[in-house]
């Protein structure tokens, strides 16, 4: 959309500058010659709205050869030759119109009252003005588009600044999932008799948990170390109630411990693998969990065992939606979310841009 | 009256869970624990071969829910639902549930149930005890549940072919298999989504997905060609069903 075409009140300004401005030549034309007030107006209003609007089209240009992106030969040649073609499009539909006016007869030829500027080495000035004119257009277009730019920026980051939050309220609110709390509780109760230092230990591994949970919660980054660390708290609880049906495999490879990550983003995943893999299958399985770098990228996976009988339920595809969402306000294309699922196992792979820790 | 013994089952494929309601359980002698299952599988074999008076059961388990192993028991005890979760208490009173437990609860909690079991173990309602089979399945249904013996088949309604009546019997027919169960056409009709199942003849339904062509068969007669080659008779009316649908 053009910038002061689509918008009424700016056409209305823009033009009304040129008019002033294209009078104010005339005026001396005014006290020379008796009368020709009426022939100059119908001659010059329509010649100036005329070169007024070509010079508009120079926008498009500046859109298609951006400054940043374009070499000052490139900008030369462009605006060079559209300025001289704008130029002697406006002369020769320019003096048409004069003649096409002077037929007319309302007073004085306007022609002959231009003739000592369009003539001789005077028309030479004229030609360099009228292509001054157009480049100078071209000149605030590339403002109003550097202002658009700026515009546009601001209000993606403030986009991207509320999506964050609400995935980050989302995530917090996926944490503390009632059932896992409400199944640790019952099983802390059933171990207080039986078992009450495991009882203690488990009441400490939940406090554990929701504690970090709620601290990653309100950060931009952790560190891949710090998700893991959480993740096998959470394990850990899970264990307590599945038993051998739980088992966990983990490869991580050093060098991803201080990478960064949002938080909260790997956890649902294992949440996921645990509800909707371990639970449903009678002998349980092993939950995978690798961290790795490949080409500046960190690769994050889980993968999961599944009961080719059970149909997946409502919810599997949230927790992933919600991750990928997150992962494409932060990182924009350059992180990836890859899901895999056969009938015998189910793998999530996030990819995101290596970024360390500094401390 | 000499105070019976109550023979209970116990479900739940949590250990700690079940060492909880063992605990709560032992202090009232009248309770015998005849049997304690990790799964659906092992409740419906376990209710099959014991006969319990009570079963205690967890909702959400692998393979087999807690309503589930319910439909599949021929002679339903009474049930006590233990689970974290408070959205099945309604399907739970449709089947006439002794009480609905939400994990964790309390002894006190525990024994009020076992107490309302027991008060309608002594006075049975015969009629609030039977569970009403209809209600128990998710609409639409997305597996279904066949008893062959002590063995249970669980067929998800994707791998269905097509269903053939067989008098009394349906015969679910999934990848050159077939599977014989208890129950009128009509009914399993209904509970099936219509817009994948169609019942296109008096005997036979057909799942839309597996049709690979329609021919004319004879007049006012077609009969549908499935991707493995198998022929399944259309009706007049039927045929309209499917063509409104395709």
């Amino acid at each position: 959309m053009h910038p002061i075409l689509s918008n009424i009140r700016a056409l209305v300004v823009y033009l009304s500058v040129w008019l002033i401005a294209g009078m104010l030549f005339d005026i001396p034309l005014f006290l020379q010659h008796n009368g020709i007030w009426l022939p100059i107006l119908l001659a010059d209003i329509p010649n100036i709205l005329f070169f007024a609007l070509l010079c508009l089209s120079s926008y498009y240009i500046c859109k298609t050869f951006p400054l940043q992106k374009s070499t000052p030969t490139q900008l030369f040649t462009v605006f060079g030759l559209a300025a001289v073609i704008a130029t002697v499009v406006t002369i020769g539909v320019g003096t048409i119109w004069v003649s096409f006016i002077d037929e007319l007869h309302v007073g004085p030829s306007v022609a002959a009252a231009y003739a000592p500027w369009t003539t001789g080495i005077n028309a030479l000035g004229f030609f360099a003005v009228l292509m001054l004119s157009f480049l100078l257009i071209a000149a605030v277009h590339y403002i109003i588009i550097f202002f658009q730019m700026e515009q546009e920026s601001k209000q993606r980051f403030y986009e991207l600044n509320l999506l964050t939050q609400d995935a980050e309220l989302r995530a917090l609110r996926a944490q503390i999932n009632p059932h896992f709390l409400f199944n640790s509780l019952n099983s802390i109760s059933a171990l207080t008799t039986a078992n009450p230092e495991q009882a203690r230990h488990m009441t400490i591994l939940l406090a554990d948990f929701f504690r970090k949970s709620l601290d990653v919660g309100t950060r931009d980054a952790i560190t891949v170390a710090d998700e893991l660390s959480l993740i096998s708290d959470y394990l850990t609880i899970e264990q307590v109630r599945f038993g051998k049906r739980l088992q966990v495999q983990k490869k991580i490879d050093p060098s991803t411990a201080s990478c960064l990550l949002p938080p909260l983003i790997l956890q649902p995943l294992v949440e996921n693998a645990v509800r909707h893999g371990i639970a449903n299958l009678l002998t349980g399985g092993t939950i995978l969990i690798l961290a790795q770098r490949q080409n500046e990228q960190l690769l994050l996976t889980v993968e999961n065992p599944v009961d080719p009988e059970t149909q997946t339920k409502k919810g599997t595809g949230l927790g992933i939606r919600n991750v990928r969402s997150r992962l494409e306000t932060l990182y924009n294309h350059s992180a990836r979310v890859d899901v895999t699922k056969t009938d015998l196992y189910f793998r999530v792979t996030l990819s995101i841009p290596v970024e360390e820790n500094e401390e | 009256m000499k105070k019976q013994t109550i023979r209970t089952v116990l479900v739940d494929d949590e250990e700690p869970a079940r060492l909880l309601m063992r605990e709560y359980c032992s202090a009232h002698p009248d309770i015998e624990i005849v049997a304690e299952c990790e799964n659906g599988f092992d409740a419906v074999k376990a209710a099959g071969e014991l006969h319990p008076d009570l079963l205690i059961l967890d909702i959400q388990m692998p393979k087999l829910s807690g309503f589930e192993v319910l439909e599949l028991i021929d002679d339903p005890p009474a049930i006590i639902f233990a689970t974290a979760y408070n959205e099945f208490a309604v399907r739970a009173f449709e089947v006439h549930a002794m009480d609905y437990l939400l994990k964790p609860f309390s002894k006190e909690r525990f024994d009020e149930a076992l107490e309302r079991a027991r008060k309608e173990l002594e006075a049975p309602a015969p009629l609030l005890l039977q569970p009403l089979k209809r209600t128990l399945q998710p609409n639409p249904l997305e597996r279904i549940l066949v008893k062959d013996g002590s063995k249970v088949h669980v067929i998800p309604v994707d791998q269905i072919d097509y269903i053939e009546a067989q008098d009394d019997y349906v015969s679910i027919k999934t990848d050159g298999k077939s599977h014989l169960k208890q129950q009128r056409m009509a009914e399993l009709e209904k509970l099936l989504n219509p817009q994948k199942f169609v019942r296109v003849h008096r005997s036979y339904i057909l799942n839309v997905e597996r049709i690979a062509r329609i021919e004319l068969y004879a007049k006012d007669s077609r009969v549908a060609i499935l991707k493995d080659g198998t022929k399944v008779q259309i009706s007049r009316a039927g045929y309209d069903k499917l063509k409104g649908l395709l």
